[in-house]
């Protein structure tokens, strides 16, 4: 159906609305990338097949949901599949609403229960329930559990709620709502004013004032201007906007659509990951649908304005999340970095103005033209406005997606929301920012969660990567790791970034192992200060930081690696040794286990390790369940 | 407009660059991936430089790379602080450690006072330091586009697609021109050109005058079709077209 004016749009809204009213239970099953990756395809199939079979009334289109025929038996059950849920940990789950009853861990074999118990008599099937790991208490739904009931989600509100493949959805959910108000009654200008008053600053990692940025394109001369929705999500742990792309892709387009119509732009292009098939799946479909409904395209809506959108997918460079090296990448170059002294809002793709903003950036702005800026402004901080969506992943009970009001405080994502730290460990940093980001320590918990104290405390906020560590975590191993990381993703164009690398890695990997000089800690700091100020882009400028805060919270730990030859958190492997202690009661598991053939000892009798055969795999301990392996 | 360098008032044009007016005026910036004939990359970071607006905003200063940093009204400009010069002997550790063997590169960093490298050598026979210049004169000057960037940080790499020799290269040889630690070799032996370096091998095309060696046919072919220039002027070596046309000056007055 093709949409030729506002009215038009508001009357399929409000059938939609209507047809969804009278829906008798909505069964969403989570069609994010790890619930599928958990079969929750198959059993959103047979829980359709089977429920039919079983006599219930069901549709798996919202438009037909409406309708006499389903007046007067309580109306259909209505069944999709969703974007993610956000517990990623738990899945598949499947969320029946009304009634809000979350199931966790659903296979095909428990289809039929939730046909018979659930959909049927409306009862709570108790084994599929989530358990709290602390209080071991079976909890119901999204309101009883802690790592729900403690987020405030404005740009995921309807990402695991609605059916990402269905424009009716979307609408009916009050989506192009805020399209339909800026063409009708909103100047573009007003569109660049609500989103700088509301203090949106960009969700990418620079914190950037998006109406500043949005107002300096605006200011440049030129009549062809792009909008970029940079979809390069590339930090380890992070997966917010394949998320959102995968949810909500209704939400991003319109979004750019607005942000279209404020910059007097007539093409924008989504750069995606190659990696992410699944948000390049819902972007292409949903870009398609709103092409087909008038919502993109030719003539918006009567509005005289026209807008298109390209996908651009990205080859899986992580330095392509950098926005001057992802606009070179659009123009089908190496994508490096260049020298941004003259800003892309002036000189960007094709050397046209170019407004680029995140995935997450983009969301926000749908919400902000929709429902205003003192409504975005309302949450958060005084400088930090609104929510921030983070991946919490680690050592923490409860991980996955999550979006929390700016202003949250550390602790309280880490031990209400996250269900804090697995087995009772003890907490020792979380890592925030993705790679270049830093690790802050248990002192620095009650932080708030906004641009300028992250950064302040020599971490930052980063596209929303959060990894919590416990105490098993060395903090020298974990910088190894990310220079590892970012050496294999830097361009290598620059000097300090490509050759300081290198070098760092060099010292991290050689302490270590054992073999730490007693200055290094001096020269990688004076390196670190040098890849700081000189590299050329933000990756490199940035790429120290995983040494810099850790060397400012754990310098110790290093100490310890040079000086003594130790890892405290028994984690590099040159460094530790393992040892059978007095709670062995013989049971033989770590010796059947052991790859190496390290480990001697008779049924019921204490076991010894060969630390000469050790290979430090790690094995034995992984699998006593007598806390009787010790590590030195 | 003007603006200072090194306390030294001066004057520039808009569109210029901080290197190109500190040059002008006889200061000395070092660089290494920055060519004239070449639109800058600011990729060796030697020319970084720390600008201020000490009447406007007395506690902010940054640095920039001057090759690259369009110049502004009123910007003070430093180019030897203390920071400044500590930041470039780093950057001039870190590619010695590179190219430790490179006679250019020892005496590059011997400039800035480097003698020797403390960080760890990876290859002791590596001799480019990834500035582009041969990869930006081959496309952007040249217009041949046989040899480009490949892979990424410390795996990048400069040459031709696949490492093979390609079609592309007509052994113009710019891009041993330019390089600034030599490290493309360029060798004509007899009638044969070869640059190693990008696994190419030419005949070269002697002098219709005097039969020494002018260029490889592939060069002469690509000149000839973007002027118009018959053999009698593209298969002439320099020297006998200075003779030739000498002469014929001489007698007619004009060419």
């Amino acid at each position: 159906m093709r949409f030729s004016s506002a009215a038009e749009l508001k009357t399929r809204r409000d059938f939609l609305a209507e047809a969804r009213r009278g829906v008798k239970r909505r069964v969403i099953i989570c069609a994010g990338t790890g619930c599928v990756a958990g079969g929750s395809l198959d059993v959103h199939a047979r829980l359709i097949e089977q429920a039919r079979e079983a006599g219930l009334t069901v549709e798996i289109a919202l438009e037909a949901c409406a309708g006499e025929h389903h007046k007067g038996n309580g109306g259909p059950d209505y069944i999709s599949i969703s974007g993610c849920h956000g517990f990623c940990q738990m899945g598949p789950l499947v969320h029946v609403m009304p009634d809000d009853i979350l199931y966790c861990g659903v296979k095909v074999k428990d289809v039929p229960a939730i046909i018979d118990e659930t959909l049927k008599k409306g009862e709570v099937i108790e084994r599929l329930l989530y358990r709290d790991p602390v209080s071991k208490e079976r909890k119901k739904g999204r309101d009883e559990i802690t790592f729900y009931n403690q987020q405030h989600r404005l740009a995921l509100e309807a990402c695991g709620v609605i059916d990402p493949e269905s424009i009716d959805d979307y609408l009916a959910h009050g989506g192009y709502q805020a399209l339909s108000k800026a063409l009708g009654e909103m100047k573009p200008d007003d569109v660049v004013d609500v989103v700088d008053k509301s203090g949106l600053r960009g969700r990418g990692g620079g914190g950037f004032p998006t109406g500043r940025k949005w107002r300096s394109c605006l200011n440049a001369p030129g009549d062809v201007r792009y909008v970029i929705c940079n979809g390069d999500e590339g930090d380890p742990g992070a997966f917010m906007d394949r998320s959102i792309m995968e949810g909500d892709p209704f939400k991003v387009i319109e979004g750019m659509t607005l942000g279209g119509y404020a910059l007097g732009s007539s093409q924008g292009y989504v750069y995606v990951r190659h990696e992410y098939p699944l948000a390049v799946k819902r972007m292409e479909k949903a870009i398609d649908e709103a092409r087909r409904a008038g919502l993109l395209g030719e003539n918006i809506l009567d509005s005289g304005f026209s807008f298109e959108i390209k996908i651009n997918r990205g080859g899986g460079a992580f330095v392509c999340g950098e926005s001057s090296a992802l606009m070179r990448s659009i123009e089908g170059y190496i994508g490096e970095p260049r020298p941004k002294y003259i800003h892309s809002t002036e000189k960007g793709l094709y050397d046209k103005p170019t407004v680029l903003n995140n995935v997450e950036s983009w969301v926000c702005v749908t919400d902000i033209v929709k429902n205003g800026a003192n409504w975005f402004a309302s949450t958060g901080t005084e400088k930090s406005k609104g929510t921030k969506a983070f991946c919490l992943v680690g050592k923490v009970n409860n991980t996955g997606l999550i979006e929390v009001p700016m202003g949250i405080s550390l602790r309280k994502i880490v031990e209400e929301i996250g269900g804090g730290i697995i087995g009772g460990k003890k907490f020792k940093a979380i890592q925030t920012g993705g790679p270049s980001g830093g690790c802050l320590p248990a002192e620095k918990l009650d932080l708030t969660v906004d641009f300028d104290t992250l950064t302040s405390a020599g971490s930052m906020m980063g596209s929303g990567g959060m990894i919590v560590m416990d105490e098993r975590n060395c903090m020298v191993d974990v910088a190894k790791y990310f220079i590892e990381f970012l050496l294999q993703e830097s361009c290598g164009k620059c000097v300090p970034c490509r050759e300081g690398l290198q070098q760092m890695h060099v010292m991290l990997d050689r302490i270590t192992k054992g073999e730490g000089r007693e200055d290094d800690i001096e020269r990688l700091e004076s390196l670190a200060r040098v890849m700081k100020k000189a590299s050329l882009c933000a990756l490199g400028q940035s790429a120290a930081n995983p040494v810099l805060s850790t060397l400012r919270y754990f310098r110790d730990e290093y100490q310890t690696h040079i000086t003594d030859r130790r890892c405290p958190a028994g984690v590099c492997k040159e460094l530790i040794t393992y040892s059978v202690n007095d709670n062995c009661n013989g049971c033989t598991l770590c010796l059947k286990n052991c790859p190496a053939d390290a480990i001697t000892g008779e049924k019921k009798k204490m076991h010894t390790i060969d630390t000469d055969k050790c290979t430090r795999c790690g094995a034995c301990e992984a699998v006593c369940n007598q806390d009787a392996i010790s590590v030195e | 407009m003007q603006l200072t360098i090194d306390g030294k008032k001066v004057t520039a044009k808009e569109g210029e660059t901080l290197l190109q007016v500190a040059r002008r005026n006889k200061v000395d910036i070092p660089t290494l991936c920055f060519h004239e004939s070449l639109e800058p990359r600011g990729s060796c970071r030697m020319c970084m430089v720390e600008i201020s607006r000490p009447e406007k905003r007395h506690d902010w200063s940054r640095l920039v790379a001057s090759c690259v940093y369009p110049v502004e009204e009123g910007l003070t400009v430093k180019t030897d602080t203390e920071e400044i010069t500590e930041m470039r002997k780093t950057l001039a550790e870190l590619l010695l450690a590179r190219t430790p063997a490179n006679a250019e590169m020892i005496s590059f960093a011997k400039r800035l006072g480097v003698e020797q490298t403390a960080f760890e050598i990876k290859d002791p026979e590596e001799q480019c330091i990834l500035c582009g210049q041969c990869v930006r004169v081959c496309s952007d000057v040249i217009g041949a586009h046989a040899i480009g960037m490949y892979d990424r940080g410390a795996t990048k790499k400069v040459g031709p697609a696949y490492g093979k020799g390609s079609d592309a290269c007509i052994g113009c040889g710019a891009c041993a021109h330019v390089c600034p630690t030599k490290c493309i070799e360029m060798i004509d032996a007899g009638m044969t050109r070869k640059i190693p370096h990008w696994d190419v091998e030419f005949e070269l095309v002697p002098c219709r005058i005097c039969g020494k060696p002018v260029s490889t046919r592939q060069h002469i072919d690509f000149v000839r079709r973007r002027i118009d220039g018959g053999p009698e002027v593209l298969e002439t070596c320099s020297e006998c077209l200075g003779k030739f046309y000498g002469a014929k000056v001489a007698a007619e007055g004009h060419m």
